[in-house]
């Protein structure tokens, strides 16, 4: 092992745990804080990703309209499309799907408290009919992403050629870290948060409104899925059967991290990542360093069933 | 009933109402999952072809991870059988087709629907597949329902079945060609192969035609790796290239793969002139999907090409896009999807009848089509196709520019230097027509 595979080892175990909590992140909020089963996550993901398709590709309005109108029986055509870039995409992304996040949890969600597996049932539900609904209005073809030319191309670092869309997945997930501990612990509603995690009834009872909690962290959360596919169609693609692709990995780094802590998430997904990173350097065999990565994780469960940061009862920390 | 729900907060459940809840749900979702194939058939028509009809089978996934690359071949029978109708239909008779959707469900959605088709359908003849895995999968079907198959796409031959029309390319149609003009002057004079496809009997038995071939030329392959369906990140062995430094990228990648891997090919700078990469699996519907800054320059074998300057091919695109958008794309399974239609066509008229017997009886009278990529030939032999072999070079506007193409070659479905001693002749032997040679194994991967 020389030092450049050293080095390429290195860059790409933070490549890949950047991902990976970048996909848990949103998930690892609403099934480990709010205990909610969301099996529609991978859902926030693709429509992450159709928004960034939809605003930098002037392809897509047209064929979505074209595709409104089919449903109508009509023949409507237009030429208009969004052209913006990917730096324009993200924060959108934000908002829509999180707005997206919000109609989920005030229409279905927020009727299935303390139900998971009627949760988990219906969730998936939901990412069906999503799925379907996207195939309706952009087809079954997969949608390229551009990007702009600041993240293109590759540094030479000690050697290693990173590109540097790698790096700005590993900055962006930073930063997503970042708005996620401002947000718990230094924002009003972090605070309530915490409350009503901690103590519902008696955070109810000094006046905190749980049901405004309960909405606004899942669109928070939801937000962050849609960052999330944002980037991910650009390094992979947009489609729309992307969802399952990553709602397995979300969950997996978010069990092992343990629930009730996105921190635990981090933890897992750095470790997970790592050892994706190694094994698939010594044995260049993806097939191999998934089932090895895979069986560490089930003998790290087995050991300690309650993830890596295992939540104590009855404080949030 | 009592009711034995907590009261606690939200999230605390006894261990009876999860196991109780656990119970319901795994039983609702088994019965479903064992009785859909039931309900959601509908009310398709019995007996075989009514009178003034005639019933073929479509058989392609239009959801699933294969719906981008089936629903186009289901677009194009749709086409083929609409202008047939149009000119008057089969034996006076107009087709109509029955679409099944197997929801990329290579294992049991595609033998399933296969039999619905065959069995409760009664259809004459039945278009469809796409991966080996689903071909494979329904063989046995068709075979013992003595159904017909015409199946549209390039293949890594070992099969010669009597129930199926392959009218895409065989292993010496397109993967043969592609590595000779590569260690060719034309193609480079390339001679360290890099191996890199997806995992399943395809590129398996691709890349054991191709080291074969390469050792019959005293040459070793660089590596033969592989990557497993839907695999997404391909830094890892972006860096195992530039450690290997081969001369060119055989790349029997499938799907939605292929875009990280083109664009982690762009980003380690590796450029088509420094590495080509030789693609069997990305054409024109494809590229679509893929950045045309991240692909310059690189190669894909076919034995058609949208770009291919003929008045005829013009019209059939011209034809596509008025029918289905101007952004869509033809590509070489699309273009044999269409001829496998009118292969059919023209082996029922010649038979008088649509029985699969009597259609394979008029396989012997040398049909011929005038394809949109050129006229082709139905080889009665092996039930293949002789195909035109093209190399393509990809351009800015997600086409290909052709740089090479052959007269029409003959299939061999078992090529020598990988399968001694096979062969396949129906016609000399009715009942019997593939000849076999000595045992080959496919080996997994030794790396």
């Amino acid at each position: 092992m020389n030092a450049l595979e050293l080095s390429e080892i290195l860059f790409n175990a933070l490549s890949f745990s950047s991902i990976l909590i970048l996909t848990a992140l949103g998930l690892a909020i609403t099934f480990g804080v709010m205990r909610v089963i969301n099996m529609a996550h991978g859902e926030m993901l693709m429509l992450g990703a159709y928004t960034a398709y939809v605003l930098e590709n002037p392809q897509a309005l047209p064929v979505m309209v074209r595709n409104f109108g089919k449903l109508f029986g009509a023949q409507w055509q237009t030429e208009f499309g969004f052209h913006l870039n990917l730096f324009v995409a993200i924060p959108t992304a934000f908002l829509f799907v999180g707005f997206v996040g919000y109609l989920l949890e005030v229409g279905l969600i927020r009727f299935l408290y303390g139900r998971p597996l009627d949760t988990l049932l219906a969730t998936w539900g939901v990412s069906l009919i999503i799925q379907q609904i996207v195939l309706l209005f952009f087809e079954a073809d997969l949608k390229a992403l551009h990007l702009p030319e600041v993240v293109d191309g590759n540094w030479e670092v000690v050697g290693v050629a990173i590109p540097k869309l790698r790096m700005f997945v590993v900055a962006v997930a930073a930063l997503c870290l970042f708005a996620v501990y401002l947000w718990f612990f230094r924002t009003n509603l972090g605070l309530q948060i915490r409350a009503v995690v901690q103590n519902r009834p008696m955070a109810s009872a000094l006046g905190i409104s749980t049901r405004r909690v309960d909405s606004l962290t899942f669109a928070f959360a939801s937000g962050l899925a849609g960052v999330a596919g944002c980037i991910f169609g650009h390094l992979f693609t947009a489609k729309y059967n992307m969802g399952p692709d990553y709602v397995v990995e979300a969950f997996m780094t978010v069990i092992t991290g343990g629930m009730g802590s996105p921190f635990g998430s981090v933890a897992s997904g750095l470790m997970i990542g790592t050892g994706e990173s190694v094994v698939e350097k010594i044995l260049v065999n993806a097939t191999m360093s998934k089932m090895l990565v895979l069986l560490l994780v089930i003998a790290f469960i087995l050991i300690r069933p309650s993830g890596i940061f295992a939540p104590k009862e009855r404080s949030y920390d | 009933m009592k009711n034995t729900r907590s009261e606690t907060t939200p999230g605390k459940m006894t261990r009876r109402d999860l196991l109780r809840k656990a119970g319901k749900a795994g039983i609702t979702l088994a019965a479903a999952q064992a009785l859909s194939p039931f309900i959601l058939s509908g009310c398709g028509s019995k007996s075989g072809s009514d009178s003034g009809e005639i019933k073929v089978g479509i058989l392609h996934s239009l959801t699933g991870t294969m719906a981008i690359s089936e629903s186009s071949l289901k677009d194009v029978e749709m086409m083929a059988i609409e202008e047939i109708n149009k000119a008057g239909g089969v034996l006076g008779k107009q087709i109509k087709p029955i679409i099944e959707d197997p929801a990329s469900d290579f294992t049991v959605g595609f033998p399933e629907k296969a039999k619905k088709l065959l069995l409760k359908d009664e259809v004459a003849a039945v278009f469809g597949c796409w991966t080996s895995v689903s071909r494979k999968n329904v063989l046995p079907v068709f075979e013992e329902n003595n159904g017909l198959l015409f199946y549209p796409v390039q293949y890594e031959g070992n099969e010669c079945s009597k129930n199926v029309v392959y009218t895409g390319a065989a292993p010496n149609q397109q993967i043969l060609p592609a590595v000779e003009w590569l260690l060719g002057k034309e193609g480079g004079s390339k001679k360290k192969f890099y191996l890199l496809g997806t995992d399943y009997v395809f590129p398996r038995t691709a890349n054991l035609i191709i080291v074969k071939y390469l050792a019959s030329k005293g040459l070793n392959v660089v590596a033969e790796k592989y990557t497993p369906f839907g695999h997404k990140d391909y830094a890892t062995y972006i860096q195992d290239i530039k450690k290997e430094e081969p001369d060119v990228i055989f790349s029997t990648i499938n799907g939605d793969s292929n875009v990280n891997f083109y664009n982690e090919l762009a980003s380690a700078g590796i450029t088509a002139d420094k590495i080509p990469v030789v693609a069997v699996s990305v054409g024109e519907d494809e590229l679509r999907g893929l950045d045309p800054s991240k692909v310059k320059g690189h190669l894909a074998a076919w034995n058609y090409f949208q770009s291919i300057d003929t008045p005829k091919n013009k019209e059939f695109i011209k034809k596509f896009q008025d029918k289905y958008g101007k952004d869509r794309v033809t590509d070489d399974p699309i273009e044999a999807a269409y001829m496998g239609v009118y292969f059919w066509k023209m082996a029922v008229e010649k038979a008088g009848d649509i029985g699969v017997d009597k259609v394979r009886e008029a396989f012997k009278s040398n049909i011929a089509f005038d394809a949109p990529g050129g006229k082709v030939k139905l080889d009665p032999k092996t039930q293949h196709t002789y195909k035109r072999f093209y190399m393509g070079k990809t351009r800015d506007d997600k086409q290909f520019d052709v740089v090479f193409k052959t007269d029409l070659i003959e299939p061999v479905p078992y090529p020598e230097v990988a399968f001694p001693g096979w062969s396949c002749d129906w016609v000399k032997n009715p009942n019997n027509g593939v000849t076999k040679g000595k045992e080959v194994k496919v080996l997994p991967d030794k790396n």
